[in-house]
Order: C-alpha cells, then sequence, then structure tokens
C-alpha cells in the first residue's frame, strides 16, 4: 500500500513526461552548391540521441527533452557546426547548411599520443588523409599506392612490379642512421609489424606485412612526421608515426536502418614499357614472359547504428596477378567494428580485422633462376636455367594475420576522460618453394621444397587520462596529459629444407630423402613509456604546448636502457589578433620541438656471442654477434615551424614548413679488421651524428564549384638534404655492394665509388680507360667520388579533380622525383656478359670490333675516323662501360641520373545517383557508380632503364636504389562498380 | 562506475611504476650464449668443433679460390651457370680489393685464427678434470692456429708478388702485415707446439704440411727431415669435413651443385691419354651455352659433404720424391712416384724427372689447392707479368687496417 501514491504519481505526470519530448528535423545540404547531403550527422551534444540524413538530405531525431541543446552536424569534407537549438515538445525544425572545408582546417588531427585537435589549432605538421573521395575513384592494390603523392613530406615506394612487394616509406630527410628511416604504424591504436619478410628467397623481393593492410578497410590516414610532432610516441618514432583508422559504423538515417556497399573491381596489370635492344639482350624472349594479370575485387561492407551502437562489418576479396607469371596476390579481408556507448559517459569500441593472403613470388633479381636473368644479360636466352624451370618454381607466402583492439572511454567527471586500450596484432606466414624433381636447377638435387614457418605477436596497452580546465576568466584554458604505453613482441620462425625427391608428384617435405637444413629463431622484445602534457589554449588564438616522456626498452645482456624526451610546441592564429588583408581568412604560425629515438638492436649490449654452426665435425661454438655493454639508444632531434594560410574564405589553402633535424649517439657499426677474427658482426658505439633538413609545402585551391561544375587542385613540393657530420672517426659503412655508403661530410645512404673516362693518344686513337680520380688522399689507392643520391633532393605531386556535367568526376595525379639516381647493375651485367649494345656499338664505332664480332646484325653502324668528336664520344662510352680497373670496380660508371615524372592515377567516374533519383529508384539502390582508372600511364625519365623506383635488394635494405634484374611497375587499368543499398 | 575509475587510476599507476621490470621480463635468445658461458669445462667440445667447422668453411673456398688463380681451374661464361664476376677476376689474376667472394673466405680466415687462438686462450681459465680433454683443446687451438698461418702465408698477398697476411690481436690496433716468411714460422711454431700433444698418427700430418711449408720456402733439407718424418701409407688423408648443411664448397661452386669452375681442358687431357687416371681424376662432362663447347668438372666431391684431403700419404712420398731429383736420386723418385701411382692402380712409370714430378704432383694432389704454390715457386705461371699470385689481403682489411 506504501507504494500506491508514488504510482499514481507517476500515472498523473506520465502525460507530462510524453509531452516534454520534442523531435527536431530537417534538411541538410551544401552551403554552396544547394545539394542536399546524404549521410550528414547531427546530434545532439551531450545526450545520446543523433541521426544521419537520409538521401534526401533529411533527418528527424525524435525523444529529444524539452529544453536548449548544442546540435553539432557533421559531415567529411565540410566544416563542423555547433548551433543551440530549443527543443518545444512536439515538431521542431532546424534547416543546416554546411559549407565546405575545402582546406581541411576543420578536421580533427592527430597531434600527439593522447591529443587530437582541429588542424586550425594544430601546433605540429600533422597530415591527414581521408579516404573518402580517393576510394571512390581508385581501388588500392596497398597502402603504399593508397599513400604515395598524398601527404608532404612522405613518399612511399615499392620496390619492385611484384604484386603483393616490399614497401618503403620515405619520411622527411630520414636523419637518423639507425632504423632503416620507417616510421612506426598503427591501426586503430595497435602498434603493428611492418616488417618485410623474405623467407626463401626469389633473388631479392621480400614481402612487406603492410601488403596484408585492404586499403578499403582504411577510414583515414595521419601521418606525425619527425620526433617535433611524435616524441610523446617516444623510442622507435625518430622515422614518424602513421596511424591508421578503419571505418567505423555512422549513425543510421530513418529511411534506411543499415546500408550495404558493394564496389566490384576488374582490371589488368600489363607491361608498362617492352625490352628492346638497349635494354635487354634477348627482347623478345623477355617481353613474352610478361602477360595482361587479371585484377578482380569484390568488396562489400554493412554499416549503420544509433546513438547507442554503431557497427561496420565488411569482407573484401582481391585477386590480383602480377604483369609477369608467377606471381599472384590473393587476399581476403574481414573486418568488424563496433562502438557502443552504454552510459553518456562511457564509450566502448572493439575494431577487429582478419586477413588471408596468399603471395606467390616470381624469380627474379640477383638469381640465375629469374625470368629477367636469364633474358636481359645475354645474348642468348637461359644460359643458367632453362624456361620450363624458371617457370616451375613455386614460392609462396601464405599470411594469416589478425589485428584487434579493445577500448573503453570513461568520462568520470566533466572535462576528465580516462582512456584505456589494449590491441594484438598476430601474424602467421608460412613460405613454401618448391623445385619440381623432374626439372633441373642449379644446386638442388632432384628437386627442393623449402618450408619456413614466422609466428609474430606483437601487444601494445596504452592507458592515459586527460583533464581539460578552464584558467580562470581570462580565457586561458588548459589540458592535462598523462598516461603510459607498453609494447610486447614475440617472433619465432622455423625453417626447414629437404632435395632428392622421387618424384614431382608427391612433394611434401617427408617425400625428400636429403636433409638440407633446417632452423629456428626467437625474438622477445618490450618496450614501455610513461608520458605527460600540458596544453594551454588562450582565447582561441594561442596554443601552447609542454610534454615529456621516459622510455624503457629490453637488452639482452645489459640493464634496460631508461630514455627521456622532451617536446614544446606552440602555434598563433595571427588571423585573430592582427589585421589581415580581406582575402586571408586564416593565417597560423606554427613551431615545434621534439626528441625521440632509435633503439638498439635486442643483443647491441652484450659483448661477445656465440653460436652453434653445424659442419662435419658436429655443431660447434662461432661468434654470432659482437656488442657493447655501453650503447644507448640514438637520439634524434627536431626543430619544425611553419605557417598555415586560408585564403578567399579557404578556398586556397597553403601551408609551409620548415625542419631541422639532428641525430646524435647514432648508433654506428664499427666494422673490426678481419685479421682481428672478430667479423661476425659490426660493432655498436653511439659515435654518429648527422643533420637534415627540408621544406615540404601543400597548396590546395578549390577553383571552381558550382552544382554542375568543380575543379580543385592539390600541390605538393618536398625539398629535403642530409648530411652525416660523424662517424667517431668509423671508417665509411658500405652497404653489401660497396655502393651505397655511411660516410662523414657526405648525404646518407649517397653513391661513393669509382669511374672510368677515355683516354687518347696523340693520334687521337684511343688508348684505353683510366680512373677519373687519383689517389689525393695518399692511402695508396684511388680515391672514391660522390656519385648521386638513391633519393630525391625534390619529391612531390599535382591532383586535379574535376567534375562536370554534375555526376562526372576526372581524377589525375602526377607525381615526380629530382635529384635522385639508380645503380642500374642490369647494364653492367649485361657489359659483363657481352650483351650491353650501347658499349658494342661504340666498339664498332671506334674500329675495335666489327658488328659480327659482337653480334650486332646492323651493317650501319658507322665507324668513325680517329680524332673526330664523334669518335671520341664513342671512346667514352667505351671506356665508361668498363667495370673495373686497377683493382676497384668501376660501379659509378653505371650509376645514372633517374629524375622522372609518373602519371601515377587517372580516373574517370560517373554517379549514377541523380539519374536513379530522377528514375525514382533510389528507395531500392541508394547509389552506383563507375569508375575506368588507370595507374602508371604515362612516365618520362632520364633514366635509361625500365624503372627508376625498383630496388633489387627489397624495400628495406642498406642496398638502396639498384636496379638489378628487378620487375619494373605495372601498368594497371581497371574498372569499379560500386553500388549502395 | 567508481569501479572503472579505481581500475583506471590503478592501471596508470602501475604502468608508471613498472615500466623497467616490465621490459627486463623476457625471454632470452635461444640462438645464442654470452661470452663467459662457454668458459667451461663442459663447452670445451663445443668450442673445439667451433674452431674445426670454420677451418672447413676456410679451406674448402680458399682451395677452389687458388684452383681457380692457378692453372688448376677456369672460369668462362659459356659454362651454365658460370656467372660470378668474382670468379672471373680470379681466374685471370685481376682481382678487386672488394672482390666479395674474396672477402668472406678472408673474413673466415681471420675467425678460424681467432677460434683457436681464443680455445688457448680460454683453456689457461678453465679448471679441467679431464686432461685428456684439455690435451685435445690444446692441440686443436694449435693445429689450426698453425693450419691458418699457414693458409696467410700461402695464399694472401699484400700486394700482387708479395705473400703474408696479418693477425691483429688488439681490434683497435690491427696488424702490422707478417710477409710470408714469417708467417710460415709462426704456422710451424704453432704446428710443433701441436706435434708435442697429439699421438703418432698426427705427428705425422703434422711433419707432412711442415715438410709441405719448407718445401714452399726452398728449404730442402728441412724439407727432407720433416718428410722423412711424415704420413706413410696406410695412414689416412688429413681431411676437412663437410655436412649437407656446411656443404663442400666443391660441390657447391666447381662440381655438380653449380659448375661455377670448370677443370683446366689438360686434365680430360690426362684423362684421355691413360683412362686409368679417372681414378685420381675423376670429370664428368658439361656442355656449354653455345651448344658445342665440353667442359669439364671435377667429379671427386660428388656430395655435399665430401670431404676434402688437405693432405695424405701420397703428398709426402711426392715431397720426398721431389727432394730426392733435387738431390740426384732419380730412381729413389722414381720407386716413390710409383708407389703413389699404384695406389691408384696406375701404371709404372720408367722414369722420373723434375717434369714428370711436377706432372705428378699436378694430378695426384688435384683439388688440394697445392698447384698455385707450385706454379710459383716453380716459375711455371700461366697469366700476364701483373697479374696477382694471391688473393689479396681485402678492402675491408685495407679500409680499417691503418698499419699496412
Amino acid at each position: 500500500m506504501k507504494k500506491l501514491p508514488l504510482f499514481l504519481l507517476v500515472l498523473l505526470l506520465s502525460p507530462v513526461v510524453a509531452f516534454s519530448q520534442g523531435t527536431l528535423s530537417g534538411t541538410i545540404s551544401d552551403g554552396e552548391s544547394g545539394d542536399v547531403l546524404p549521410g550528414a550527422n547531427i546530434i545532439v551534444v551531450g545526450e545520446n540521441l543523433g541521426a544521419a540524413a537520409g538521401l534526401d538530405g533529411t533527418y528527424s531525431i525524435t525523444g529529444i527533452p524539452v529544453g536548449t541543446y548544442t546540435i553539432r552536424v557533421t559531415f567529411i569534407g565540410y566544416k563542423q557546426i555547433d548551433q543551440e537549438v530549443s527543443i518545444a515538445s512536439g515538431d521542431n525544425t532546424l534547416n543546416v547548411s554546411l559549407d565546405p572545408d575545402f582546406t581541411g582546417l576543420e578536421e580533427v588531427v592527430v597531434t600527439g599520443i593522447a591529443s587530437a585537435t582541429s588542424k586550425a589549432r594544430a601546433e605540429v605538421a600533422v597530415s591527414s588523409l581521408s579516404t573518402d573521395k580517393l576510394l571512390e575513384q581508385n581501388a588500392y592494390q596497398d597502402v603504399s599506392q593508397l599513400l604515395n603523392g598524398k601527404i608532404p613530406g612522405v613518399s612511399v615506394q615499392p620496390s619492385s612490379g611484384n604484386v603483393g612487394g616490399g614497401i618503403r616509406f620515405n619520411m622527411r630527410s630520414s636523419t637518423g642512421l639507425n632504423g632503416g628511416g620507417q616510421p612506426v604504424i598503427y591501426i586503430d591504436g595497435v602498434r603493428i609489424d611492418a616488417s618485410e619478410v623474405g623467407g626463401f628467397s626469389a633473388g631479392g623481393q621480400d614481402v612487406s606485412m603492410l601488403s596484408s593492410i585492404n586499403p578499403e578497410e582504411i577510414a583515414s590516414v595521419e601521418v606525425l612526421k619527425g620526433p617535433a610532432g611524435a616524441a610523446l610516441y617516444g623510442t622507435s618514432g625518430s622515422n614518424g608515426v602513421v596511424l591508421i583508422t578503419t571505418k567505423r559504423g555512422s549513425l543510421s538515417s530513418a529511411d534506411r536502418p543499415f546500408t550495404i556497399n558493394y564496389k566490384g573491381v576488374l582490371g589488368t596489370n600489363s607491361q608498362f614499357q617492352e625490352y628492346d635492344q638497349f635494354t635487354a639482350g634477348t627482347p623478345e624472349t623477355a617481353n613474352a614472359f610478361f602477360r595482361d594479370g587479371d585484377i578482380e575485387q569484390h568488396s562489400i561492407n554493412v554499416s549503420g547504428g544509433s546513438a547507442r551502437v554503431r557497427y561496420f562489418a565488411s569482407y573484401d576479396n582481391r585477386f590480383e596477378e602480377g604483369h609477369m607469371r608467377n606471381n599472384k596476390l590473393e587476399r581476403q579481408s574481414f573486418r568488424a567494428n563496433f562502438e557502443a556507448f552504454p552510459m553518456e559517459n562511457l564509450t566502448v569500441r572493439a575494431n577487429t580485422g582478419y586477413t588471408l593472403n596468399d603471395i606467390n613470388r616470381p624469380q627474379n633479381d640477383n638469381n640465375i633462376f629469374g625470368y629477367l636473368g636469364n633474358t636481359l644479360l645475354a645474348s642468348s636466352p637461359f644460359v643458367f636455367t632453362d624456361s620450363l624451370a624458371i617457370e616451375g618454381v613455386a614460392n609462396i607466402q601464405r599470411i594469416s594475420r589478425f589485428i584487434g583492439t579493445a577500448e573503453i572511454e570513461y568520462r568520470p567527471i566533466e572535462n576528465l576522460t580516462l582512456r584505456g586500450s589494449i590491441g594484438f596484432d598476430g601474424t602467421d606466414l608460412r613460405n613454401d618453394e618448391s623445385f619440381p624433381s623432374n626439372l633441373s636447377y642449379s644446386g638442388r638435387t632432384n628437386g627442393e621444397r623449402n618450408i619456413l614457418n614466422r609466428r609474430n605477436e606483437q601487444y601494445t596497452y596504452d592507458f592515459n587520462a586527460r583533464y581539460a580546465y578552464d584558467l580562470g576568466s581570462s580565457g586561458l584554458t588548459g589540458t592535462t596529459i598523462i598516461g603510459s604505453q607498453s609494447f610486447n613482441r614475440i617472433l619465432r620462425n622455423f625453417n626447414f629444407t629437404k632435395q632428392n625427391f622421387s618424384s614431382e608428384l608427391v612433394t611434401n617435405v617427408g617425400a625428400g630423402a636429403d636433409f638440407i637444413g633446417g632452423d629456428e629463431g626467437f625474438l622477445h622484445v618490450r618496450e614501455a613509456g610513461v608520458y605527460a602534457q600540458q596544453e594551454f589554449a588562450f582565447n582561441n588564438w594561442l596554443f601552447a604546448t609542454l610534454g615529456a616522456r621516459q622510455d624503457f626498452a629490453s637488452a639482452v645482456g645489459a640493464d634496460a636502457p631508461s630514455i627521456f624526451y622532451p617536446k614544446a610546441s606552440f602555434a598563433v592564429r595571427v588571423d585573430q589578433v592582427a589585421s589581415m588583408p580581406s582575402f586571408i581568412n586564416f593565417f597560423k604560425v606554427r613551431a615545434a620541438y621534439g626528441e625521440t629515438g632509435q633503439l638498439p638492436g635486442n643483443l647491441d649490449g652484450s659483448l661477445l656471442r656465440w653460436a652453434a654452426e653445424p659442419s662435419g665435425y658436429g655443431a660447434g661454438a662461432v661468434t654470432s654477434f659482437i656488442g657493447n655493454i655501453e650503447i644507448e639508444p640514438e637520439r634524434i632531434k627536431e626543430l619544425e615551424g611553419g605557417i598555415e594560410l586560408g585564403m578567399l574564405n579557404d578556398r586556397i589553402g597553403l601551408e609551409l614548413t620548415g625542419y631541422l633535424q639532428k641525430a646524435e649517439d647514432s648508433i654506428i657499426g664499427f666494422q673490426n679488421a678481419p685479421s682481428s677474427g672478430q667479423t661476425a658482426s659490426s660493432v655498436p658505439f653511439n659515435v654518429g651524428a648527422s643533420t637534415g633538413w627540408g621544406i615540404e609545402s601543400s597548396l590546395v585551391v578549390d577553383v571552381v564549384r558550382q552544382r554542375n561544375y568543380g575543379v580543385d587542385l592539390a600541390i605538393i613540393w618536398n625539398y629535403q638534404e642530409n648530411e652525416v657530420d660523424d662517424l667517431g672517426d668509423a671508417q665509411p659503412i658500405f652497404s653489401g655492394f660497396d655502393t651505397n655508403v655511411i660516410k662523414e661530410g657526405l648525404p646518407k645512404d649517397a653513391f661513393y665509388t669509382w669511374s672510368s673516362r677515355a683516354t687518347f693518344n696523340d693520334d687521337g686513337s684511343y688508348a684505353g680507360a683510366e680512373l677519373t680520380t687519383t689517389d689525393v688522399d695518399g692511402d695508396g689507392e684511388p680515391d672514391r667520388a660522390f656519385f648521386g643520391l638513391p633519393y630525391p633532393k625534390h619529391n612531390g605531386s599535382v591532383t586535379l579533380n574535376v567534375r562536370f556535367l554534375r555526376d562526372f568526376t576526372f581524377s589525375g595525379l602526377l607525381d615526380w622525383q629530382l635529384g635522385n639516381s639508380v645503380y642500374n647493375n642490369t647494364h653492367l651485367f649485361s657489359r659483363r656478359f657481352g650483351a650491353f649494345f650501347k658499349r658494342n656499338e661504340a666498339l664498332v664505332n671506334i674500329g675495335q670490333v666489327t658488328a659480327d664480332q659482337v653480334g650486332l646484325e646492323d651493317d650501319n653502324i658507322p665507324v668513325y675516323d680517329v680524332g673526330t668528336e664523334d669518335y671520341r664520344r664513342a671512346a667514352e662510352v667505351v671506356a665508361g662501360t668498363e667495370f673495373s680497373l686497377q683493382g676497384v670496380d668501376l660501379d659509378g660508371n653505371w650509376i645514372e641520373k633517374a629524375d622522372f615524372v609518373k602519371l601515377r592515377e587517372i580516373s574517370v567516374r560517373y554517379d549514377f545517383t541523380n539519374l536513379m533519383r530522377k528514375a525514382n529508384i533510389t528507395r531500392y539502390v541508394r547509389s552506383a557508380s563507375f569508375t575506368l582508372s588507370a595507374r602508371n600511364l604515362w612516365m618520362s625519365t632520364t633514366y635509361s632503364g625500365m624503372d627508376p623506383e625498383v630496388n633489387f635488394t627489397g624495400a628495406i635494405s642498406s642496398t638502396r636504389a639498384s636496379d638489378f634484374l628487378t620487375l619494373p611497375q605495372p601498368r594497371v587499368i581497371y574498372g569499379t562498380l560500386t553500388i549502395g543499398l | 562506475m567508481n569501479r572503472l575509475f579505481v581500475i583506471f587510476t590503478f592501471l596508470l599507476a602501475g604502468t608508471f611504476v613498472g615500466c623497467d621490470t616490465f621490459v627486463e621480463d623476457t625471454d632470452l635468445p635461444i640462438d645464442s650464449i654470452d661470452d663467459p658461458q662457454l668458459s667451461v669445462e663442459t663447452q670445451v667440445e663445443f668450442i673445439v668443433k667451433g674452431v674445426q667447422s670454420r677451418f672447413s668453411t676456410t679451406a674448402d673456398r680458399l682451395l677452389v679460390f687458388a684452383g681457380g688463380l692457378s692453372d688448376e681451374f677456369i672460369f668462362d661464361q659459356n659454362v651454365p651457370n658460370a656467372t660470378f664476376p668474382s670468379f672471373a677476376e680470379m681466374d685471370i689474376g685481376d682481382i678487386t680489393f672488394a672482390n666479395n667472394s674474396n672477402d668472406g673466405v678472408y673474413n673466415d680466415l681471420g675467425e678460424l685464427r681467432f677460434f683457436a687462438d681464443n680455445l688457448l686462450l680460454r683453456i689457461q681459465d678453465i679448471e679441467f678434470e679431464d686432461t685428456a680433454l684439455r690435451t685435445e683443446a690444446e692441440f686443436t687451438a694449435n693445429l689450426y692456429g698453425g693450419l691458418a698461418r699457414y693458409f696467410f702465408a700461402t695464399y694472401y698477398g699484400l700486394d700482387k708478388r708479395q705473400g703474408g697476411g696479418i693477425i691483429t690481436d688488439d681490434p683497435e690496433n690491427p696488424g702490422p702485415f707478417v710477409p710470408s716468411d714469417q708467417m710460415y714460422a709462426q704456422a710451424i711454431a704453432k704446428m710443433e707446439a701441436a706435434r708435442a700433444l697429439g699421438d703418432a698418427a698426427q705427428a705425422r700430418i703434422i711433419n707432412t704440411i711442415i715438410a709441405r711449408i719448407h718445401l714452399f720456402q726452398g728449404d730442402f733439407a728441412s724439407a727432407r727431415t720433416s718428410a722423412e718424418a711424415g704420413m706413410i701409407e696406410g695412414d689416412a688423408a688429413f681431411e676437412s669435413l663437410h655436412a649437407v648443411d656446411n656443404t663442400n664448397y666443391y660441390w657447391s661452386q666447381a662440381g655438380i651443385g653449380r659448375n661455377q669452375w670448370v677443370t683446366d681442358f689438360r686434365y680430360n687431357a690426362y684423362v684421355e691419354a691413360d683412362p686409368a687416371e679417372a681414378a685420381r681424376i675423376p670429370l664428368e662432362e658439361v656442355l656449354g651455352n653455345d651448344g658445342t663447347t665440353v667442359y669439364y668438372r671435377q667429379g671427386l666431391y660428388t656430395a655435399r659433404e665430401s670431404s676434402l684431403p688437405i693432405t695424405k700419404w701420397q703428398e709426402n712420398e711426392l715431397i720426398l720424391a721431389e727432394l730426392d731429383i733435387r738431390g740426384g736420386d732419380a730412381a729413389g723418385a722414381l720407386t716413390r712416384i710409383n708407389q703413389v701411382r699404384a695406389s691408384h692402380g696406375l701404371a709404372a712409370l720408367a722414369s722420373a724427372d723434375m717434369l714428370v714430378l711436377m706432372d705428378e704432383r699436378d694430378k695426384e694432389l688435384f683439388t688440394m689447392g697445392l698447384r698455385l704454390p707450385d706454379q710459383r715457386r716453380m716459375d711455371i705461371w700461366h697469366l700476364g707479368p701483373d697479374t696477382w699470385w694471391y688473393l689479396p689481403i681485402t678492402q675491408n682489411e685495407r679500409n680499417i687496417n691503418e698499419n699496412i
């Protein structure tokens, strides 16, 4: 009975409660064109309420308690609107027009490990790439294709034309001497394995673990390009941090509780340029190995959500044959991402992705079983391996990979956010290689079977707290962040080889009669760091941040090194405090300083280590590593400054950043003299120092934007330099092939070798070659000379998007590199085998041989008179195509300038959506489009080889820009159909 | 929700204080150990095998390269799978300092010397319960330390005509260059120390090697003294042992594994002249890329794990035969030569002189790396005057070692 009054009270008040809620509805449209914006999100801030605009741009949010709220309207590519609205009971109407965000200033970008802000307030140069538009126009094979040419200060290159090949990031000036110049990559907060895995060599090209990342799953990529931005990511972040966020569910609209998107791709990879007598010993045979490789991709995703739960699930299957036989990729990707908001102050997220990726690698590069090695070098084909045997080699990497994060975000009090996440990246890789027993292979007796298993586990733990507060009434606000981050990696691998198979039909490893080899490896490393950051903002025009991180890392045989990294940055919105010309609507100046580092190798802190080596005597102890117990991490300091301008109401955006990087305590491997017998490894010392600097810029212009027409343009230009300042009296460090060097006074990895030129007798006749250098330094040997850089000084891109006749979109990306060189080892070896046309022709020109003697069929090759200019020029060619003289290798003769400009991407898209609207079928099919795209359609280069971007030792190697029988990149043409339901 | 706050606070605080212990809690590598862990008696056998293993990876390559630099083997790109420019350089005696094939074996030779000398030092610090083990270790260290020095003296040179090598005990102050004569003296001292520790058969092997050195140096009296105490018929050859995963380099680069080096055509002529010679010079035909030229690869080492003789009693007899001829005892020499030939079922010769002896050495010591020093000392060099008689001390050594 005591409950009765309460029951009556509820009953009496219930109509009041019902009538105290209102509904908000309206239309969201483009403020300039008036087009409706299907999919735009509108939420009631502070309430778990919101909706997405339907196909007609309308939305409706029901059940809003009567009161005054801030309504936030967002859509990718548009400026966010926060608008105060009073909700009365019953129906309320709010029509919203969003202004385009041409320059991305409204975009929220990550500026540190636990900090994010709009680009307009960012104190560091952060580049952010939203994939929406790009994935509408293109179907990328991997993240290198997605990113290249789109981010100032960063280029991303494949190392060959292999489908599923290696990927190299070139980050700013890559000043540090350690870490391979590669950034740390996170996907949804998980630090992922971005290794290149060779397994059983196919000649030089390894498989990047990034090939298992499906670009279709990526929503955005943010890049912190150096220590100034990445300091709070700590050790290993000295070459920058790449943060990949996968797609998430979004609010459903009233007319569609969920959306389904299908993307289908059909296309071909084909030979970009055929070999000819200048580039191949047997060009017709070489070209015959190329094919039009099929590309077929099917991608489907489902997404949706309410104010409480959002979800995104996708499946993608990409089948891609390379333009050379035996090269294939078959990748299946599954993704399921969930977000839940069980309470107003609690968010729970789970991001999971699973990939199955099978990659067949062709034999090429430094390899007697290679397609190109057997057709480019000699004047007759297959001098090393029969064509059937080349085709018979199967090298397959099968990768299964899971990347997942569980994340919880809790706001116990206003302005305090606690965030914790645990992430896992687990990769199982199996490499199978088979040489059939019925075919003949040098060094393989009756066939060979190789098996490699590699299991990599990476755990990332991240906990942080962020508290924002006002500091009095002066307009000064503060944000304090503290946090910790830990990383745990366990890597195991195992390999096994047998030979002598009785039948090519039974190929399990147990069928091999001869054990050839087997081994295993194990690595366990951990890193952990704690960090704190204090941010200040004053009246929305002055922003400043101080931060620091203390890192710890595991080291075998030594105490865990502890490293301190500081950072500081500020930005001033000049347009807020000074009068600006009317055409400037945004002007920000920023500066940042930060330090990060690169860890020593796991064993670097130990002294001398011994391993077991099998032999005819049994396994014996041999040295395996020589360390240094005093080794410390390399430290990179970076100072960057920049300006950002928005003009003509943000129709023009200009961003200019300059940076200076200093690497100290770089770990230099001192090679002991071989006569010491201690050459199992180089000995690490913290003696290196280097400097790098550069400028990166971007210009975004929204030229025209009308209902039926639009033109926008983005130009990126980067300039970078670096120089090795100090090696602590160590001898120069050469790459494995003795061409790239780390040497005081030279840029990192510079080509540093010898070359030759012609000498002439008194009568003008050719008298042989001589070195272009002498022994000036008096060390008893001819001096080496600088022959250029394996990476560009200038690079950049132009992106042009043209929308015409309302529903057509043309998009093109042109990128270039200037100031880089390539070591053409293919031509060198062709010359060694006597099939290098340029030399043979020159030999005929100066009368040293007849055309017949060098296998040239052309009887019209002229023989020049001694002493003429033509004769001297031909003689210089002869001298300049020698490969050794006076005990040194003349690699400099084969290093060429390799500037290039490539039409990297081009596409034309037709969007059927408006047509379907007119036909009134959008109730069944929400959207549809067809795109015809091409990649690598055109190139102009100073390089005489086939592709100035390749490297025969893979993407991440101390040997750089060396073209040696490496597969050039293909031309890709494909069509894409998208359907939205 | 207070529980969440407590958990968060606890985790955050925990990670702040536990970073260093977290990173130190890792599993150790399974494939290598720290140096001090070897300095116990139970690991001595492991170290001994390491010295022998490095000997095997050094000896086979040096012998192949010595054969390539001499007139024993030829490199021709017309031979299928003959591709290495580094081998081409050796074949014509125009060897760059940075020749990477030479670089690899020079590094291994340095390691062999270091492993052997390091073993000798390490056993001083170990308290042995098993004295036989200590003796074995000391014997191994001295024998292989001596062989390493012998290899330096015989196969390496600072310049084209100056043989010798470098021993560096202090990596921060490498060098200096030690000419062949001095290096041979060091080799002999080491081997004599080993001889004192070995059994009778081992002593005879060492005496044969010492006799060889004296012969190279032209010290014929000492050579005779050593050879007379050297190997005798019935003694097993002293060999470099190989395994499937530590392959005989003749098999992998000058044989069935890969035909980079093939024999000089005169070896086939030997066999064609007397088919019985195939017993000691087994050859296999290889058709050239041109489809017409027939080459001949060695057929002695037909498996990856084939053992490679370093010395054998026949060599000792031929040393003595040479000394007999030099001493005017042609009849004595003929007896020894025929004894060697009989061991292969070859018919006896009717006479012997220095030319006959050199032919017999050429055939009997085929693939043993002795043709190169024989060509030098007998003045029968087959290449031009400006060619290398030795493998050059490498670019890496020259870059780092300021004392040469």
